[in-house]
């Protein structure tokens, strides 16, 4: 942002001048003030308020504001990452003015020239506060959208990790030909309930099972929906054509199934999954035999 | 019988029919349909129907009481029905209908719907006419 270039009246060169021939008292006076005012070292301080006087006096000698108010707002630019407050900026810019004033005045300064001196002054700080905030916007921009895409990665992260929850959450497993196991394991809400539909009739179509073994021991606690959910679950395996027995039922949740009202007549139920094995062979007239025993099996045939 | 209706073919296996819907199930070609599989089953005296669905993507409560009633019809002329292939999809909409086929027997494909049908007619001629097997009756003449 450029300062409009106003041209001072009258007496610049006179007061440049003035100023010239002081700068070393005031240069003095001004690193000891401003060291203290931003926390800088005293060499920092010497850098900066002698580039500063510098430039006051060029703008003074030349005329043009811009050579005072351009370099202050670069600078204010830069020291607004390191977060320099406009009011700490305000206050440079008045002890500037209060110091010069007080170095021109001792050699007889005229009171115009205070004038002239306020309105450049004012005008780089008007330039620095400017070029300052607007730095802090750009730099608030970045942050913000750092954080955005901060945001985004995490809520990528959340969708992978609940899209691999969901995965682990309904295998579907074969046991035996045309024998599928459906373990449920932890809490199931309304959506994993449906997935769970889902992913079973899958399977059912996909491997041609004749039998399912839902099994419930890992679910803690079941609620009307997860109930309601496994029904329609087994109503729907039934629909497809194949045969399903919940397994692995606790005291707690055969407790609050009854109490509950469920009508579980239509489903078959056995106490573990050896037991639900069990009946999925007999269901398909086949049978376990042990290996030691091979003759009294063909006896008894 | 209108023309521009499109016709579901039911085919004769043994004492069986079959009959595979591969078009979409219009309300009309649905009670058409009923009409004609009643007819063939009083024609053919078949002891037991197969209702293939494979191809059917979208089931509706009425079709779904359309077929609820061909199997409880055709039970009536002494013909088992067994419905095979039904989509995952239609399974899970006519669950959540609340729509259930009482007296359906379900089979997961045209296959073991066969094997199932076998079985229920076997069970069934066990106790209505203990003496006859199963491939040993000639439907026509029982």
């Amino acid at each position: 942002m450029t300062p409009k270039k106003t041209k001072l009246k009258h007496g610049n060169k006179d007061l440049a001048l003035v100023l010239k021939s002081h700068q070393e008292t005031l240069s003095v006076q001004l690193v000891a003030d401003w060291a203290a005012r931003l926390h800088i070292s005293n060499q920092e301080a010497t850098l900066l308020v002698n580039t500063t006087l510098a430039q006051l006096i060029e703008a003074l000698d030349s005329g043009a504001t811009d050579r005072l108010a351009n370099p202050f707002a670069e600078w204010a630019r830069g020291q607004a990452e390191k977060g320099l407050q406009a009011e700490s900026l305000l206050r440079l810019g008045h002890s500037l003015c209060w110091n010069t004033w007080n170095v021109i005045e001792g050699a007889g300064g005229v009171t115009t020239w205070l004038r002239e001196l306020v309105d450049l002054i004012a005008l780089a700080q008007v330039a620095a506060v400017k070029a300052m905030t607007e730095a802090r916007d750009v730099q608030q921009r970045q942050t913000l959208s750092l954080e955005q895409s901060r945001v985004a990665d995490m809520a990528q992260a959340q969708a992978r990790l609940t899209q691999q929850i969901r995965e682990l959450s309904s295998p579907v497993i074969k046991v035996w030909e045309e024998v599928l196991i459906l373990p449920l394991v932890g809490s199931i809400d309304s959506s994993r309930a449906t997935r769970v539909m889902e992913d079973l009739l899958l399977g059912i179509v996909s491997h041609q099972a004749e039998i399912v073994i839902i099994d419930v021991t890992g679910v803690p606690v079941v609620d009307t929906h997860v109930v309601t959910h496994l029904v329609q679950t087994v109503k729907a395996a039934s629909l497809l054509g194949t045969q399903s027995v919940l397994v692995g039922i606790s005291a707690e949740v055969a407790l609050s199934m009854i109490h509950l009202g469920v009508d579980l007549n239509e489903i078959k139920t056995r106490r573990d999954l050896q037991s639900g094995i069990e009946f999925a062979l007999q269901a398909l007239d086949l049978q376990v035999v042990s290996k030691d025993m091979p003759d009294i099996e063909d006896e008894v045939g | 019988m209108t023309l521009n209706v499109p016709r579901i073919p039911i085919l004769q296996i043994e004492n069986f029919l079959v009959a595979s819907i591969q078009t979409e199930l219009h309300d009309k070609t649905a009670i058409h349909f009923k009409d004609d599989l009643l007819q063939r089953i009083y024609d053919t005296k078949a002891r037991g129907l197969v209702l293939d669905l494979t191809a059917i993507d979208v089931v509706d409560s009425f079709i779904a009481r359309i077929i609820g009633d061909v199997a409880e019809m055709a039970g009536l002329m002494g013909a088992l029905v067994v419905v095979t292939g039904l989509q995952p999809a239609v399974a899970i909409t006519l669950v959540e209908l609340g729509v259930e086929m009482r007296g359906v027997v379900t089979a997961l494909n045209l296959e073991k719907g066969i094997v199932r049908l076998r079985k229920l007619v076997a069970d069934d001629s066990d106790v209505t006419q203990p003496d006859v097997r199963l491939g040993e009756t000639d439907p026509a003449h029982p």
